[in-house]
């Protein structure tokens, strides 16, 4: 019922907060990304945002240079990262944890600065502007508020699905094991390294997606917008909601987006929050919301029994 | 010339041991990856900052009284929250994960408090010394020569603290092997407390040397955190030469790549050095492959 | 001295670690059908020895070899394609997945595409035979002690090996459950696989080996069956220090 809450909800309400809610669902995909890799790589990747950076700006620059169709950049733009994060998880997968965040920090940042100094192709610092929403496809249309928000949801929901499936299937158990218990993984047969590339690649292909999605709803890109900080941002959504369910992600971008508007928080004091957020949530609630609403569902259920 | 520039390298090379001497340590004792340990250089330069405004005090009078504080802020931090980690039962994410975030999220808070009680314009902190002194053609100025002394006389404390006193000792049996060191009776709870509180007063003394010979601001710290994390990485975790060599290592390249190569670039550079460092040897410069 | 009827062979086996000699000359075989005991004191070299058999680390020197295919230097999960399943000490297990689940994935990854059904009834048998079919649904992480190293068993026989490799199986039991533990190593042989083990308590070794291999720093000092072996001076030298006629 919640899906149909999401479906006709633009419906109801108006322009802005039909942005809100495309908003958090392009960040639900972001974070969705950034649990794949948490839970399957088994690393924090704190160049998640330089995946995302890739496939934006790939898609935009084909888009706005060389006249490509959206439909046809997006598949380009994806290729690349997916590309780029087999590379750098075959190079780095092998890295324990700390070696491997900060290879892929000094990764993100190198990319970061390609892209602000690459002056020909990207535009440098100020960025690319006017960036129009994808052309129509088999008679959608998606230059309006409306139409952008379905192609969005429908981008999210593919990827829980199809990451619902994936996890049923024999790859997706390989996967889980090695997240579990990658010694053990690796004398049971499975080959670790390839796994956990896949992790990232599966990983970077979502961030991918976000990506592409992000450039037609902001209408400019910057350099700017993919620090550090933007990982964490991820981090912070994927941890607030929990990683361990398909619904995380989802609850925390909805979280990010929507307390502050309903606490009227200046953006100054954006960052502390998210700081204290990653502290509380990990110490105290590791599971996430969705965790916490499971624990709680399950508190609720022995109760109803008791009481007959 | 090149004479000068390796000049300034090294005094900047300096700092950077300082500072990744304190990070080195805190990894090797308690396997924790700090990630506000930027923040506490930065809070160090501030406090140092702040108790020669208050007490109108000199440089070299208020840095011991700071590094204090900041060994004491270290210390509460660790115990009110990566302690607390170190307790529990893995999840969905695994314990080293959590420290990790824990971390990250602190870097934020407490760079937030910074901006919030001192605001962001960067501020002068006086050392107190001019003037300049020639070797042949190169110039060094005595500032720089002083904070040459203290790295060394600090670095001198940490050799004796390590190596002559009982809870130095501990303390290197724990970052050896800490459940056997727990069988013979080492408190490392306690142990680790201490490394906080002495990796703190070592980001302290970072920033506030940095921060007098450049500006005091609240996002100074992640530079020198980026790069304690690449120091440590390319002398190897835990090893206390390693941190000193590296950072002298990278105080010159990075010097020597923004003379001669390009300024712009001179950050890039040092990070493709260090990833490609890091895949041919995977354990640092001097680290050990466990 | 060559057997044909040896599954494993271990061919003057050494590592050092820095500067430390931990294996120094192993040589040894296992024959198809047996259970062989693999002991010595502390120091010995024992279960480097058993790392290096099943791949954890490559040795410095020699070789290890699987009928005729040479399994040094190649990867774990490459080990376990070829029919060599070990446990771990202290059990490795897939924590938060359930019981049946973690065999599941065990089962999975050393076949190819299976029905659900045929999937199914494997995790049942390897249940049964273990002794776990009530706990299937259980999350592993939460088991007791005893049921988790049952666990760790039927996850390296879910892989069905020829060769099975146990990382000191008895520790931490009381009698009752060596003697257990050690029927149940004799039905897993009885049901076609070689069985060698590396353990500390004697008397569960002398029970369920039918051969024992006695190393010392790193070489090998004796082998033979535990009647031999328990004869053997240089075996009680080395556990005793030199003066055993003392």
């Amino acid at each position: 019922m919640f899906t149909i809450a999401m479906l006709i909800a633009p419906l109801l309400l108006g322009d802005y907060q039909a942005y809100l809610l495309t908003l958090t669902v392009i960040w639900a995909v972001l974070a969705l990304s950034m649990a794949i890799v948490l839970g399957l790589a088994g690393q924090i990747n704190l160049g998640q945002a330089a995946f995302v950076a890739i496939s934006a700006y790939t898609s935009s620059v084909l888009r706005l240079r060389y006249g490509l169709d959206f439909w046809l950049a997006a598949p380009i733009a994806l290729g690349a990262v997916i590309i780029v994060a087999a590379l750098m998880g075959l190079l780095t997968l092998r890295l324990r944890g700390p070696f491997f965040i900060l290879v892929m920090l000094a990764f993100a940042e190198i990319v970061r600065l390609l892209i602000a100094n690459w002056q020909d192709v990207t535009n440098g610092p100020l960025g690319l502007r006017d960036i129009a929403p994808p052309e129509p496809l088999l008679g959608l249309h998606f230059d309006t508020k409306i139409g952008f928000y379905y192609l969005s949801l429908v981008v999210l929901l593919g990827c829980m699905v199809g990451l619902s499936l994936l996890m049923r299937s024999k790859i997706g158990r390989l996967l889980i094991g090695v997240r579990e218990d990658d010694v053990l993984a690796e004398f049971v047969g499975i080959p670790v390294m390839r796994n956990k590339v896949l992790g990232l690649c599966i990983g970077a292909f979502v961030a991918g997606l976000g990506g592409l999605l992000l450039g037609p709803f902001l209408t400019i890109l910057a350099p700017s917008q993919f620090t550090l900080f933007a990982s964490v941002d991820m981090i912070v959504m994927a941890v607030v909601g929990g990683i361990a369910t398909l619904a995380g992600p989802l609850l925390g971008a909805a979280f990010l987006v929507y307390v502050p508007e309903l606490l009227s928080f200046s953006s100054e004091y954006r960052p502390a929050m998210m700081g204290a957020l990653l502290i509380l949530m990990t110490l105290f609630a590791p599971q996430g919301l969705a965790g916490l609403a499971s624990k709680l569902r399950i508190a609720l259920t022995r109760h109803a029994q008791h009481d007959e | 010339m090149i004479a000068q520039q390796l000049a300034n390298g090294v005094v900047l090379g300096c700092i950077y041991a300082l500072s990744a001497l304190g990070f080195t340590l805190v990894f090797g004792a308690a396997r924790v990856v700090n990630f506000a340990y930027g923040e506490l250089l930065m809070i160090g330069a501030f406090f140092t900052l702040t108790v020669m405004q208050t007490l109108s005090i000199p440089f070299f009078l208020a840095l011991p009284v700071a590094m204090v504080g900041v060994a004491l802020l270290s210390v509460a931090l660790f115990y009110l929250t990566i302690r607390s980690l170190q307790r529990r039962a893995t999840t969905a994410l695994s314990g080293e994960l959590q420290v990790i975030l824990v971390t990250l999220g602190l870097l934020y808070v407490l760079r937030e408090t910074a901006n919030f009680i001192w605001g962001t314009a960067p501020r002068q902190m006086d050392m107190g010394i001019h003037g300049i002194v020639l070797f042949g053609k190169v110039v060094v100025t005595k500032q720089r020569l002083a904070v040459m002394a203290i790295t060394f006389l600090l670095v001198i404390a940490l050799y004796g603290l390590l190596y002559r006193t009982r809870i130095g000792r501990a303390l290197r049996a724990i970052a050896q092997n800490r459940e056997g060191a727990a069988a013979i009776g080492l408190n490392a709870d306690r142990i680790t407390a201490f490394v906080f509180a002495v990796s703190g007063a070592m980001a302290c003394a970072a920033g506030s040397l940095l921060g007098s010979l450049y500006a005091v601001e609240s996002d100074m710290g992640s530079s020198p955190l980026l790069k304690s994390f690449v120091i440590v990485i390319f002398g190897g975790l835990g090893s206390v030469p390693g941190a000193i060599v590296g950072g002298i290592l990278i105080g010159l390249l990075e010097n020597l790549s923004g003379a001669y190569v390009s300024f712009a670039f001179k950050d890039m550079i040092t990070f493709i050095v260090l990833i490609v460092v890091l895949l041919l040897r995977p354990a640092g410069l001097f680290g050990r492959s466990t | 001295m060559t057997n044909s009827a040896a599954l494993l062979r271990v061919d003057s086996i050494a590592k050092h670690f820095g500067g430390v000699q931990a294996v120094a000359d192993v040589s040894l075989q296992v024959n198809a059908g047996e259970i062989l005991g693999l002991i010595g004191p502390n120091g010995a070299g024992k279960t480097t020895t058993f790392n290096l058999i099943s791949g954890r680390f490559p040795p410095s020197g020699g070789s290890v070899w699987l009928e005729d295919v040479r399994l040094t230097g190649l990867r774990p999960d490459r080990i376990a394609a070829l029919g060599v399943a070990r446990t771990f000490q202290g059990t490795r297990l897939f924590p938060q997945l359930t019981v049946a689940e973690n065999i599941e994935t065990a089962v999975m990854a050393s076949t190819k595409r299976l029905p659900q059904a045929l999937l199914r009834e494997r995790v049942a048998q390897v249940l049964g035979f273990i002794g776990l079919g009530e706990l299937g649904s259980s999350v592993a992480g939460s088991l007791a002690y005893a049921h988790r190293s049952l666990l760790g068993l039927g996850i390296a026989l879910a892989l069905r090996p020829r060769l099975l490799l146990l990382d000191e199986p008895f520790a931490g039991m009381n009698p009752r459950e060596t003697d257990d533990a050690a029927l149940m190593v004799r039905r897993i042989r009885d049901t076609g696989v070689t069985v060698l083990l590396v353990e500390h308590d004697m008397p569960a070794v002398m029970s369920v080996c039918d051969r024992i291999v006695v190393l010392d720093q790193g070489r090998k000092i004796a082998e033979g069956n535990p009647a031999d072996i328990r004869a053997d001076r240089r075996v009680i030298e080395a556990y005793l220090g030199v003066d055993a006629d003392a």
